[in-house]
Order: structure tokens, then C-alpha cells, then sequence
């Protein structure tokens, strides 16, 4: 039972494990840390260039975890964050908008994008993993068709973020890590007091008996997938100020990377069970592992290998703590 | 609504993809040469070769998102088996990359089928994970540059065209459909995997190892994406990690397309292979038409938008029943 909205609640020694392994997770990393790399992972440096990579994972795996909590899962991540790009980059192009006005937008074409899924989710018996699936195809597809893949350019915005926000030198630096921060702040707030936040957990936990005490499921079905669309243009946003210009099809790997962020933060793929600071957590620890493999000069390749072999790890450990009742395959 | 379900039942699907092909004859003077049908009929064969394997894991009800990374693999094994364990004659040579290719995406498969049957694990998200160790290991065996395959005749003898019109890997694509088709539904094996995909409870205590069918069921499905991995890369000429990517979601459409239901024990799998003919023709259509010069991605937003409306279909009629 989700114990964020109750009052105290005595933990089983099994229980307390499950609430704070992904704590367990960080320490057990920061020993690791500490001594494959000598040290140099907490250099300052170092921990803000982590910052900065785990930020648009961050803010993604906020959006996939309010999916994930209601049950479902939002696959076409990389493909709303690659239209999101596009959009930055077409109407930085081709028209003279204000770069203020290009972000609004921009965030509005996200969140559109998580609309369509919404709706769709919400109103057909479609699975959504399979319907992301589809979407994902759809929104990549379109995101190149629109760019023509070619490398999208984001340098009138970066300039202007950095003239207006005075976010240049160390500033500029952590804002990918202070947006990601004030994102999972809200989130975490929107969460335990809002009973929107209530309903999310409730929807995933069981959807018949929300629906049946009332909860509109469909709406909160529809606004979480709205809200990943959002934060995938969020994302976009940063990893824009951060490179200056990508590709559009340089998202492939955070679709997987935030799912990945959200399992070792310890939601559960059920649904109904989870929490910010764990997913916070899980981004950093992605992609604390990116930054301590390459400390270690292990090779890129081999890097995705480890990735996937930890990301099963966590799957395991969630899965035995989750069916920690004795669920088997013969269900 | 009826008309609606039955013209996307198998045999609509069907009447469609020919109409489709018809089209092609009609409009493209170029679509009955030797070179486009036998190149086409290649694809069909090795998407078909997913496509099998695909549908047995969805048969059980679990999905295998890692038949790319795994095809991809696959020919990575070959054209490192060709370059670096050459056996100083090109025949076994042949025979150990076919081997090892095989091995490796069997491997692969029952690393899959091990983390969903006894590990208990969401077959999304395990084969999500594989798919990234399996690519990482392909990259790692490459360092990242495709190679290129160094004996010729392997493309030689696995694309060999019978009068230059049919490929003798299609012949054996129709073969292995029937094969499977029959093991599907006249013998145990397939029955039992039938079952599963409905209900496991029921199978288990009607005495079917579910843990088995489960295990065999992701294996066959890795094994086939090195067979497939083994025409892509006799028909690349090469071997790469992202040889067959964005295969996968390809693959699933076409299952899915075929009729195969995505909760498990429904669907037949001849339907799945129309699907993949239905697609690759879909693609020609595309390149031809002109379409493909606004981008070569517009085929990526038909595929993606024709999936979420077949999906769309198939859950009306679900919520029929």
C-alpha cells in the first residue's frame, strides 16, 4: 500500500527495503564510484557534467513516471523529444518569432503530441506500450520528414536564453540541473497534496475501484501522457541550450534511459507504486554509470552492454520485491 | 462495423495487399523486372523470418523487442566469423559463421525467454534491456565500423535466384511457413502455445509446463532473427550492429496487422506473413509514387499511423466480443 498519503505505517523489514533500495542503489554507486575512478567522480567538474547529462533523462523519466504509475508506459518519448527539435529548430529558422515565443510553442507541440497518445489511451482498449509503440514510429518519422534529417540549429535560442536569464558560464552549466530539480520539486508537490496527484496513484493501483469511487480514470489517463509530452519538450529544451545542435534522430536512447531511470528509482511497472525521489535518483544513477564508464575509459560499445545488463538487475530486484505476496508465472 | 472487421480480418488484409500489388503491376513499368521482385521477394523472406518468430512470442501473450538488436548481431557474428576465424577454406568457413551466428541470437533469445519464464519479468521491459546488451556486444565485436563480408559466395549461395526471378530463400521462407503453420496447429507444441497465450493458470493446471513453452517460445523467436540476420547480411554484404534497426517495430506491425492478437492465443500465422508482404509492398508503393522524395521517412509515418488504426480496429472488435 502506498503509504505517501496515509499517516504512519509500520514497515515490514521487507517493506523498508523496497521503500528505500534505490537509496541502498546510490550508496552501493558511490563506492563503486569512488573506487573504480580514484576519486575523480566527485570532482565538482565532474558531478555538474553529470548534471547536465541526467537532466533531459531526468525530466523525460518524470513525465514516464506519472505513465508508469497509472499503469501504463509511454514509449514514443524519443520521438515527441525529436519533434520537439524540430519544431525549436523549423520556427527558429523560417520565421522571426521571439525565442521566448519559439519555447512556448514548442512546449505546446510537445504536449500535444503526449495529447494524442492521451486520448487515444484513454478512449480505446489499446495497450498502451503498443500504441506508444506506433506513435513513437509516427512522431520520429515526422520529426525527420520535417527536418529533412538534417542537423537542426539552435543558436539564436541559446544565445537569447543566455543573454535574457544570465545564464552564462557556471549558471549556464547548472541550468539543465536547476529545471530538472524545480521539475521534480512540482512534481513531487503536484503528487502529495493535489488530489490529482492522489488520482494518478489510485488509477494505477487499481483502475476499477477508482473508477468506481469516481475517479475520472480517462482524465487522468489523458493528462499524464499530455504531461510526458510536456516534459519531453522540456527535455528538448535543455539538451537545445546544452549542444547547440543535433539531429533529430539522436533520441533514440532516451526512451529506454528513462524507463530505465523510473525501474531503478523503484516504480513499479504495476502501477500505483513509486515515487519522485526515486526516479530523481534512478537519472542520476543512469547517468552517473554513462560518467563513471567513461572514467574508466571503458569503451563506448561495451557501455550500452553494461547499461542492459544493470537495467535487468533492477528489473529483477523490483520484480522480487514487488511480488514479494508470490505472484509466479502461473498466475 | 462487422464489414469494417472482416475487411481487416486475414483474407481482407489479403484481397488488400494484392490490390496493392496490382497497382504496382499497373503503374510502375519498372515493378516486373527480374531485379525489383526479386529483391523484393529477399525482404519478404528475412521480415517474414522476424515475423515468425515474433508471432510465436506473441502467441504466448509476451513480446520480443530485441529481434533487431538481434538480427543485428547476427550479422555481426558472421562477418567477424569471416574475417577473423577464417578456417583457411571458404565452405567450413561458411558453415562455422552460420553456426556461430545461429548460436549467438539463440543465446540471445534464451536469455529472453529465461528472464520472462523464470525470472518472472515483463517481457517489455527484458527484451528492452537485451536489445541494448545485444547491441553493445555487436558494437564491441565491430568497434563500431561495419565490416564488410569477405567471402562472396555466401551472398552468392543464400541469395541464389532460381531463373533470376525467385530467390531460393523465399522458397525456403514458404517451406518454414508451412512447417510452422502445421506445428502451430496440429501438433502439441503449437497447441500448447495456444494456450499459454490465453491463460497460463488454465495451461499450468491442465499440466502444460508454461516455463517451457515460454523458454522455447523466445528462443525460436531469437533463433529465427539469426536466420533473418544471416539474409540481411548476405544481402548488405556486410555486417553491423544496426543492420536490421527499427525492424522490430516492423515486424510487430506486421503481426499485429495479420491479426495476431497482442494478449496471446489468437491469430494465425500466415496472416502475420501477409502482413509483411502487405508492408514491403506498402514501402515500394511509397518509393515509387514519389512519396519517399518529400522524405525517406514518410514511410515511417504511414506504417506508424496505418498501426495505431488497425490497433484501433482490433480493440472495437475486442470490445464487441
Amino acid at each position: 500500500m502506498n503509504s505517501a498519503a496515509n499517516g504512519k505505517v509500520k514497515l515490514t523489514g521487507f517493506e523498508y527495503l523496497k521503500k528505500y533500495s534505490v537509496i541502498l542503489t546510490a550508496l552501493i554507486l558511490i563506492v563503486f564510484a569512488t573506487i573504480a575512478s580514484g576519486g575523480l567522480y566527485f570532482r565538482s567538474s565532474n558531478m555538474i557534467n553529470v548534471g547536465e547529462r541526467a537532466a533531459a533523462i531526468g525530466i523525460i523519466a518524470l513525465g514516464q513516471m506519472l505513465v508508469i504509475l497509472t499503469g501504463g508506459m509511454d514509449l514514443s518519448v524519443g520521438g515527441i523529444t525529436s519533434v520537439g527539435f524540430c519544431v525549436t529548430a523549423m520556427l527558429l529558422q523560417y520565421t522571426s518569432l521571439h525565442p521566448f515565443l519559439v519555447i512556448l510553442l514548442m512546449l505546446l507541440a510537445t504536449t500535444a503530441c503526449g495529447a494524442v497518445n492521451g486520448i487515444i489511451v484513454a478512449k480505446s482498449k489499446i495497450p498502451p506500450f503498443m500504441l506508444t509503440l506506433g506513435t513513437q514510429m509516427f512522431f520520429t518519422s515526422l520529426a525527420l520528414v520535417l527536418s529533412k534529417s538534417q542537423n537542426l540549429q539552435f543558436g539564436k535560442q541559446v544565445t537569447w536564453m543566455v543573454e535574457a536569464w544570465h545564464l552564462d558560464g557556471l549558471a549556464g552549466r547548472l541550468f539543465p540541473t536547476a529545471l530538472w530539480i524545480a521539475a521534480s520539486v512540482i512534481i513531487i508537490l503536484v503528487l502529495a497534496y493535489t488530489r490529482f496527484g492522489k488520482n494518478i496513484y489510485q488509477t494505477g493501483g487499481t483502475e476499477l475501484a477508482a473508477r468506481m469511487s469516481g475517479i475520472k480514470t480517462d482524465h487522468v489517463k489523458f493528462m499524464v501522457y499530455a504531461l510526458s509530452g510536456f516534459f519531453c519538450g522540456l527535455a528538448a529544451l535543455t539538451v537545445e541550450f546544452r549542444l547547440q545542435f543535433c539531429n533529430a534522430s539522436s533520441t533514440s536512447d532516451y526512451m529506454i534511459s528513462s524507463v530505465a531511470a523510473v525501474i531503478v528509482g523503484g516504480t513499479s511497472l504495476k502501477g500505483g507504486e513509486g515515487n519522485v525521489y526515486g526516479t530523481f535518483v534512478g537519472a542520476f544513477i543512469m547517468a552517473s554509470l554513462d560518467n563513471i564508464m567513461n572514467l574508466c575509459n571503458l569503451d563506448v560499445y561495451s557501455q550500452d552492454s553494461v547499461k542492459g545488463i544493470v537495467l535487468l538487475v533492477f528489473v529483477v530486484i523490483s520484480c522480487m520485491l514487488t511480488n514479494s505476496s508470490g505472484k509466479k508465472v502461473t498466475q | 462495423m462487422d464489414r469494417v472487421k472482416k475487411i481487416l480480418s486475414g483474407k481482407g488484409l489479403l484481397l488488400i495487399t494484392i490490390a496493392m500489388f496490382l497497382f504496382c503491376c499497373v503503374f510502375n513499368s519498372a515493378f516486373l523486372s527480374r531485379m525489383n521482385i526479386s529483391g523484393l521477394l529477399v525482404e519478404i523472406s528475412y521480415m517474414s523470418f522476424l515475423a515468425m518468430g515474433m508471432s510465436f512470442v506473441i502467441l504466448t501473450g509476451g513480446i520480443d523487442l530485441s529481434v533487431a538488436a538481434n538480427a543485428g548481431l547476427a550479422t555481426v557474428m558472421v562477418a567477424y566469423t569471416m574475417k577473423y576465424w577464417y578456417t583457411g577454406n571458404d565452405g567450413t568457413t561458411i558453415v562455422l559463421a552460420i553456426v556461430l551466428a545461429l548460436l549467438a541470437s539463440s543465446a540471445i533469445g534464451l536469455l529472453n525467454g529465461v528472464m520472462v519464464a523464470y525470472f518472472n519479468l515483463p517481457p517489455l521491459v527484458v527484451t528492452l534491456a537485451v536489445t541494448w546488451i545485444a547491441t553493445g556486444i555487436a558494437n564491441r565485436m565491430i568497434k563500431g565500423a561495419p565490416i564488410a563480408l569477405s567471402i562472396r559466395s555466401f551472398r552468392k549461395i543464400l541469395i541464389y535466384n532460381i531463373g533470376n526471378w525467385v530467390p531460393v530463400m523465399f522458397l525456403i521462407t514458404i517451406a518454414l511457413l508451412f512447417l510452422l503453420s502445421y506445428i502451430l496447429e496440429k501438433l502439441r507444441f503449437g497447441r500448447e502455445t495456444y494456450a499459454v497465450g490465453s491463460s497460463y493458470y488454465a495451461s499450468f493446471i491442465s499440466g502444460i509446463k508454461v516455463k517451457h513453452v515460454l523458454l522455447r517460445s523466445y528462443v525460436i523467436c531469437g533463433l529465427f532473427a539469426g536466420i533473418a540476420g544471416l539474409m540481411i547480411s548476405a544481402n548488405l554484404s556486410s555486417g553491423y550492429a544496426s543492420a536490421a534497426t527499427d525492424y522490430e517495430i516492423y515486424t510487430i506491425a506486421a503481426v499485429v496487422m495479420g491479426g495476431i492478437s497482442l494478449n496471446g492465443g489468437e491469430g494465425k500465422l500466415r496472416n502475420a506473413f501477409v502482413g509483411v508482404i502487405f508492408l514491403r509492398i506498402l514501402k515500394k508503393i511509397v518509393v515509387f509514387t514519389g512519396l519517399s522524395n518529400i522524405s525517406g521517412f514518410i514511410e515511417g509515418m504511414i506504417v506508424g499511423s496505418i498501426l495505431v488504426l488497425v490497433l484501433f480496429f482490433n480493440s472495437l472488435r475486442k470490445e464487441k466480443n
